[in-house]
């Protein structure tokens, strides 16, 4: 949970210094750690986004409920360097769970031609396992309208490109 | 001395981290061992070139380019920093790769296919023998499609990527004035020649105090690797 805390402090600065002020942070979520830090650091820090985790294996209720269960336990073991007024119930928990494919570290082709997308026109090297996927889904959901409530969206990258090699078959390469 | 540097690109991670590794320098005996980490220069961009990079990739834009071109073996870490940086730059990519068409998409491979960069192989005899034909070959066609193109030799190891490692050694500077150490020896692989020139000129002109060495006993990105499984060269 502290890692993201404490990342939520660094995006503090980094909108601060970019002058800009997104509406939604999007994270690819598989363990909920990630999601449930953003959650607690976005409000404790007041970055006054909204945090989604886009599901790469189980579904929304799942998410949603191991997300509470880890602030629930931050909560519990570290209640002495927490304010007794910031309100842990009221963190709303945002999951969504469209994106996951045929399971975990299993993507559908619309994810492996978002993977080379991202690739070809930024750079940007995503994999099938984690990150494609949280981004394949912010970007349908962009398309959407899901996020037209906001000028800026951060999408923060959680690694694991190494998770992209064994799968290269998919990304019709050869 | 001032050093005034040449129009740079910020594209790269630093300062990378410079990290005593102890354990390995108690095994072996001797001096304590400090790893400049430029393998975390980037994810996709990891490494020495992307410092070179820096250098050649804001020369290129300054003259309006908006293609380069570079060679290198089929698995090289220059051409595949290179084609990503690139793809995030905006500018399209051609490799001059030696190795056989054919070649298993995997490691470096992979990634510039990914990028989207434009791939050329050249056996290694064609690659040997006619390189800087190739790469006229290739600079003409793209002239005359009407682009403007920029060529970066084999590792960016020329006049321009050597200000990379020139400004590394400013980097070292600071490090060793942060750690409180003063080591009397940098070492590094040598494969193009142009991180140990920057850092033979940068060690000078900042000055390091340290005696620049460099082991070179796997050379395999050379233009002669039958020549070179084995060699050293001068300080």
């Amino acid at each position: 949970m502290w890692g993201y805390i404490a990342a939520c402090e660094e995006l503090k600065d980094d909108f601060s210094q970019l002058n800009i002020q997104p509406g939604h942070i999007i994270s690819a979520t598989g363990s909920g750690g990630t999601q449930g830090g953003l959650t607690v650091g976005s409000e404790l820090f007041q970055l006054g986004a909204k945090v989604w985790g886009m599901a790469v294996c189980d579904d929304a209720n799942y998410f949603i409920n191991k997300v509470k269960q880890d602030i629930a336990q931050w909560r519990q073991w570290y209640s002495p360097l927490i304010s007794p007024s910031f309100d842990c119930d009221s963190l709303c928990i945002n999951v969504i769970d469209d994106y996951i494919g045929p399971g975990y570290a299993q993507a559908t082709p619309d994810i492996f031609a978002t993977i080379s997308m991202a690739a070809r026109l930024e750079g940007l090297i995503l994999d099938p396992v984690y990150t494609g996927k949280g981004f394949h889904g912010m970007l349908d959901q962009i398309r959407q309208g899901r996020f037209d409530d906001t000028n800026d969206i951060v999408f923060v990258h959680t690694g694991g490109i190494f998770g992209l090699f064994p799968q290269r078959d998919q990304l019709g390469l050869s | 001395m001032e050093i005034s540097f040449p129009p740079r690109l910020s594209l790269a991670q630093t300062p990378t981290p410079l990290i005593a590794i102890d354990r390995i320098s108690e095994v072996v005996g001797g001096p304590r061992i400090w790893v400049k980490r430029d393998d975390m220069t980037g994810s996709a961009v990891s490494g020495n070139k992307i410092r070179k990079l820096e250098f050649s990739l804001a020369k290129a834009l300054d003259e309006g380019c908006d293609t380069i071109i570079t060679c290198g073996g089929v698995q090289s870490n220059h051409c595949r920093t290179t084609a990503v940086l690139c793809a995030q730059l905006g500018l399209k990519c051609h490799l001059i790769l030696r190795g056989p068409e054919d070649s298993e998409i995997e490691g470096n491979l992979l990634l510039d296919r990914l990028v989207g960069a434009e791939i050329s192989f050249y056996t290694n005899r064609e690659y040997q023998q006619k390189s800087d034909e190739i790469i006229q070959h290739w600079m003409q066609h793209y002239h005359e499609q009407g682009s403007k193109v920029f060529s970066i030799p084999v590792g960016a190891s020329d006049g321009i990527g050597l200000w990379g490692y020139i400004a590394a050694c400013e980097e070292l500077k600071d490090d060793f004035s942060q750690l409180n150490i003063q080591p009397g020896h940098i070492i590094s692989a040598t494969g193009s020649g142009g991180t140990q020139g920057g850092l033979t000129v940068g060690s000078e002109l900042f000055p390091l105090g340290a005696m620049e060495q460099v082991m070179a006993s796997v050379c395999g990105v050379t233009s002669q690797p039958a020549k070179n499984s084995r060699m050293i060269f001068p300080s």
